[in-house]
């Protein structure tokens, strides 16, 4: 199931125009955090993190939105899966179509190292975040494409969602006490600083893979809501 | 021989808010038999169906597919079930082998047995030769062909069609029950339609639906004897007093002026001659008498309200 | 069917709980792999266990040009300086866009950092582990001690920022909560000043006064603690001062042609610090240019040797000869070359008729036979700065100071001209995308090229359709 929706995403004009739009983006980035004159990429993930949960939003909706809207959903759940199974394949799905993706992207490190000399290691964990941020916020974004039959209300949906989820981060910044704490952990943005300055931290990873998991729980449910 | 399981919906209702879609539907598939879903739009044929191959969940009740509770088992009902749903729309991206290559294996059929059980798939719905071809380009009938072989293509014990001959030209209409006669022989078959002729064609049985509750459950023959008789008389002369002779005749049970129209509708017992003999004594000519008797039509219209 | 809801919300709310309880344990307990070339974020155990005594809200304002790498790496330390303890929290101030609040603080130079605690302020002057660490190391005592550095008899000054002066070393003292203070002990009333915690005496040029050595003495015997750094070239004998707790001044010059800086044997690096007093903590090797060897009396538990040479190395006493190679009169080593006395004893004393008090008097004396490791030339090589800031703790009862481990990362410039900036748009923005662009196109073009071939089933665009779609195209 996985493979197919991969393969749908990417051989769509709608998954390549989105990918194409993302890479070019991917690109920009790059050459605006060169501008430092430094042959760091820790500015290039920090936004392209962002851009990853637009794309991840994006992505997702061709999971349940689009099958619903064709009607292929219900051939779907019908066949023989648990309805684990069925979420598990969605999400990887997306998933994986995003990691085609952040493949992709590895031109640009690549670039910057035929010119200058990086540090291997922050690229290296700037990707591990990014590949954990993509299957969390893959993870919601299916949960929320589960949630309706419209594919504009889901695009739309899931990018409101991890968009105030990565904005409530920066405001936390400015309040504090317990609410700051609380608030400021729940948001992807306090998470990749450790990705961004090239240290894999316990919780940074333990926070992307439960978010990963709270989409599973979440698709899961709205599915037997909705069923 | 018979390899169908038997399916049970015992006591199934199903609510979407404050509308109940099936209310308490009892109902017994058997191996080896076509049972036919009739009812009206809305009438909650497309819901029973859904609830039965999973894709909803009854409120209430139990589902038995053979010895698998629906409850306990559900992979193990959908397992035995190939479902074609009302709007089949597969991938249209997908050509028609890559699409029931997927559902062969989304259903775990077995690699070597594979590409023989999708052959046959596309052979019994009429898809041979379309293998290559992507599923968004074909037309509505073979889109429905489609959905078909995907229902069959795991050789499914139980077949639950909704609406199979929809958008289908007459003559893919013949070929498609064609089909459904032939699989229903061995298989155990719930199929609904809005076309009567159809059902008595394929089904030696029927359930009818209205407003979500299961108002019969017969064979159609019995249920078409029930049904009883519907005679219109073309009458010269006084409408109303052939009407009035006519009511007492034995086995009437309504009486209706429609112009020079008299429609008389009755029970088993209504003879054509007794109320020509009664129209004729009243002293008013009767023109013409046509009778339209027993029909599945007839019983249908009885039972589904307007 | 209602059951299995049931359990399905039941196995979520499990799921759910173990998950908050997962990461409320990876929040308390975040251990991390530092992948960054300079081990930038990797904070030394000394930072760590400082942090665990941060029990009230610590603010920490990084004063810096915003949206730069250095502003990027200082928000990276911070972080993880938050991380090991969520009391702190912090900022990244541009002092240009926010003069106000930099004049609020009374910053003047960028890369300021402010930090407060319990109503407490302190600055430090970089975004560097050991300067942030030191700060709240300062921040956290609450009190400044203050350490006396003897001159009059030719030492190198704490304000020559030569390379033979001790500027480095002053600013490490300040920055650990010390307050250096020179003091004179040749003139007028030779005596140590209460005040001091420690005294400093940083390779005197010349002999000690009687005065100044009975002065010490004397201090020594009330609980002082004294640090003396000497060698044999500074003409000076210390041995009336040490002699009495256990260490000797052999003098000469120690010979290593096993472990030196180069072809010089004179420059030793001395690798065997086998003491167990937290002198050593963290030191694995020190370079002591031109040491003279000490004699240790091992027989008294209370000293312990902090540094010896290498066995191959040996003591040359008259180094003037000329000859470097081992010969007749050399002493064989290893030699000591830093050595550490720790005496405590019981003091009685009578208060008033009848009324005596005791009370344990505890003297520590860290002697080093070498007198420019310390030096700004010297300071920064090997583990030569936590040598010093481990003696002068050790000394003062002090924890052990913040000597960082991180570094900050590493300059890697790449100029961003015109050529390459075109460059890297052309293949990231262009061409990257638009090869994916036309390996779909391509792709759709087989497809329908195949699709032309007749099948019965497909739907076949009528004429007018046909002709719409090519007035669209």
């Amino acid at each position: 199931m996985a493979r197919r929706d991969i393969r749908s995403i990417w051989l769509s004009a709608y998954g390549v125009g989105c990918g194409a739009g993302f890479l070019a983006l991917a690109g920009v980035l790059l050459v605006l955090d060169l501008r430092s004159d430094q042959a760091r990429l820790d500015g290039w993930f920090s936004p392209l993190f962002v851009v990853v949960a637009l794309l991840a939003a994006l992505f997702s909706v061709r999971s349940f939105a689009e099958e619903e809207r064709t009607g292929s959903l219900e051939i779907l759940t019908t066949m023989p899966l648990g309805r684990g199974q069925l979420v598990a394949g969605k999400i990887l799905g997306t998933s994986g179509a995003l990691m085609i993706a952040l493949a992709i992207t590895v031109v640009c490190p690549l670039m910057v190292a035929l010119v200058g000399n990086p540090d291997p290691g922050p690229i290296l964990t700037g990707y591990v975040g990014l590949v954990l941020a993509g299957v969390a916020f893959a993870s919601v974004g299916v949960a929320v494409s589960a949630a309706t039959g419209s594919f504009l209300v889901a695009a739309s949906g899931s990018s409101a969602i991890l968009l105030a989820l990565w904005f409530g981060g920066v405001l936390a910044r400015g309040l504090s006490g317990r609410l700051q704490t609380v608030l400021a952990y729940l948001s992807p943005y306090s998470h990749v600083t450790g990705f961004l300055r090239g240290t894999l931290a316990v919780a940074d990873v333990v926070y992307f893979l439960s978010l990963a998991v709270v989409g599973v729980l979440a698709t899961r449910l709205v599915l037997e809501a909705r069923r | 021989m018979s390899r169908g399981a038997e399916v049970e919906l015992t006591g199934v209702t199903r609510r979407f808010g404050t509308r109940t879609a099936v209310e308490d539907v009892s109902l017994t598939v058997h191996p080896g038999e076509v049972l036919g879903l009739l009812g009206p739009n809305g009438a909650g044929k497309t819901t029973t169906m859904r609830m039965l191959v999973g894709f909803l969940r009854p409120d209430s009740g139990q589902i038995r597919v053979g010895a698998v509770d629906a409850a306990v088992d559900p992979v193990g009902v959908r397992r035995q079930i190939g479902y074609l749903p009302e709007v089949s729309s597969a991938y249209p991206e997908m050509t028609v082998l890559d699409f029931l290559g997927y559902c062969a294996r989304l259903r775990r059929l077995p690699r070597p047995t594979r590409d023989v059980a999708i052959g046959r798939a596309m052979a019994d719905a009429g898809l041979a030769g379309q293998g290559r071809v992507r599923i968004g380009t074909l037309s509505r009938g073979y889109r429905q062909r489609v959905g078909l072989a995907q229902a069959l293509v795991h050789d499914p014990d139980v077949l639950v069609l909704d609406e199979p001959t929809a958008g289908l030209d007459p003559r893919q209409r013949v070929e498609v029950r064609d089909l459904v006669a032939r699989l229903g022989r061995t298989r155990t078959v719930l199929l609904s339609s809005h076309l009567l002729s159809e059902v008595t064609d394929l089904c030696r049985r029927v359930a009818v639906l209205d407003n979500g509750r299961l108002v019969a459950l017969e064979e159609v023959a019995v249920l078409a004897a029930r049904a009883g008789s519907r005679l219109e008389l073309r009458v010269s002369g006084s409408a109303p007093r052939a009407a009035q002779a006519v009511a007492g005749v034995a086995g009437v049970e309504s009486v209706e002026v429609r112009g020079q129209v008299v429609v008389v509708t009755g029970d088993a017992r209504l003879a054509g001659a007794d109320l020509a003999a009664a129209v004729v004594s009243a002293g008013v000519g009767l023109e013409e008498m046509r009778a339209e008797g027993g029909s599945l039509e007839a019983a249908y219209l009885r039972l589904v309200k307007p | 069917m209602r059951r299995s809801r049931r359990r399905l919300f039941l196995a979520a709310a499990l799921a759910g709980t173990a998950l908050i309880i997962g990461n409320v344990a990876a929040y308390a307990h975040n251990p991390q792999l530092d992948l960054s070339a300079e081990s930038s974020f990797s904070l030394s155990a000394q930072t760590t266990t400082l942090l665990t005594r941060v029990d009230h809200p610590l603010a920490i304002i990084a004063f810096l040009t915003a949206g730069g790498p250095e502003a990027a790496d200082a928000s990276y330390l911070l972080a993880r300086y938050q991380e090991l303890n969520h009391y702190i929290h912090w900022s990244v101030v541009d002092p240009d866009a926010n003069p106000g609040e930099a004049r609020r603080y009374g910053i003047s130079a960028y890369s300021t950092v402010v930090l407060s605690y319990q109503g407490r302020r302190v600055t430090s002057p970089d975004v560097q582990e050991g300067d942030i660490s030191t700060a709240i190391l300062r921040l956290l005592r609450g009190r400044t001690e203050t350490v006396c550095v003897l001159t009059g008899n030719g030492e190198p000054s704490l304000s020559d920022s030569g390379p033979n002066g001790l500027s480095d070393l002053s600013v490490l003292l300040s920055q650990n909560a010390f307050a250096p203070r020179t003091i004179d002990l040749t003139l007028g009333v030779a005596a140590v000043p209460p005040a001091c915690a420690a005294v400093l005496e940083l390779g005197p040029q010349q002999s000690l006064p009687a005065t100044e050595v009975a002065a010490l003495e004397s201090y020594l015997r009330g609980g002082g603690r004294l640090m003396v750094l000497t060698s044999s070239l500074s003409g000076t004998d210390p041995n009336p001062l040490l002699s009495p707790w256990g260490i000797g001044f052999v003098g000469g010059l120690v010979l290593d042609p096993a472990r030196s800086e180069g072809v010089d044997w004179s420059d030793v690096v001395v690798q065997d610090l086998p003491s167990l007093n937290p002198v050593d903590q963290g030191v694995s090797s020190l370079q002591f240019p031109a040491p003279s060897g000490l004699l240790v009396n091992t027989a008294q538990g209370s000293v312990s040797v902090l540094a010896s040479t290498s066995p191959q190395s040996y003591i040359d006493p008259n180094p003037q000869s000329g000859s470097v190679a081992f010969g007749p009169g050399d002493v064989p080593g290893p030699v000591v070359v830093a050595a550490a006395a720790d005496v405590s004893r019981v003091v009685t004393s009578t208060a008033g008729p009848g009324i005596t008090s005791t009370h344990v008097e505890r003297t520590r004396l860290v002697v080093v036979g070498c007198d420019t490791w310390m030096t700004n030339g010297f300071l920064d090589n090997l583990g030569n700065r936590r040598f010093f800031a481990n003696a002068v703790a050790w000394l003062t009862d002090q924890d052990s100071l913040v000597v960082a481990t991180s570094q900050p990362p590493g300059n890697r410039p790449l100029p961003l001209t015109p050529a390459l900036q075109f460059e890297l748009l052309g293949i990231t923005v262009f061409a990257v995308p638009g090869a994916l662009i036309s390996l779909a196109l391509l792709r759709a073009a087989v497809v329908r090229r195949q699709e032309k071939e007749p099948v019965p089933g497909r739907t076949r665009p009528s004429p007018n359709r046909r002709r719409r779609r090519r007035r669209r195209r």
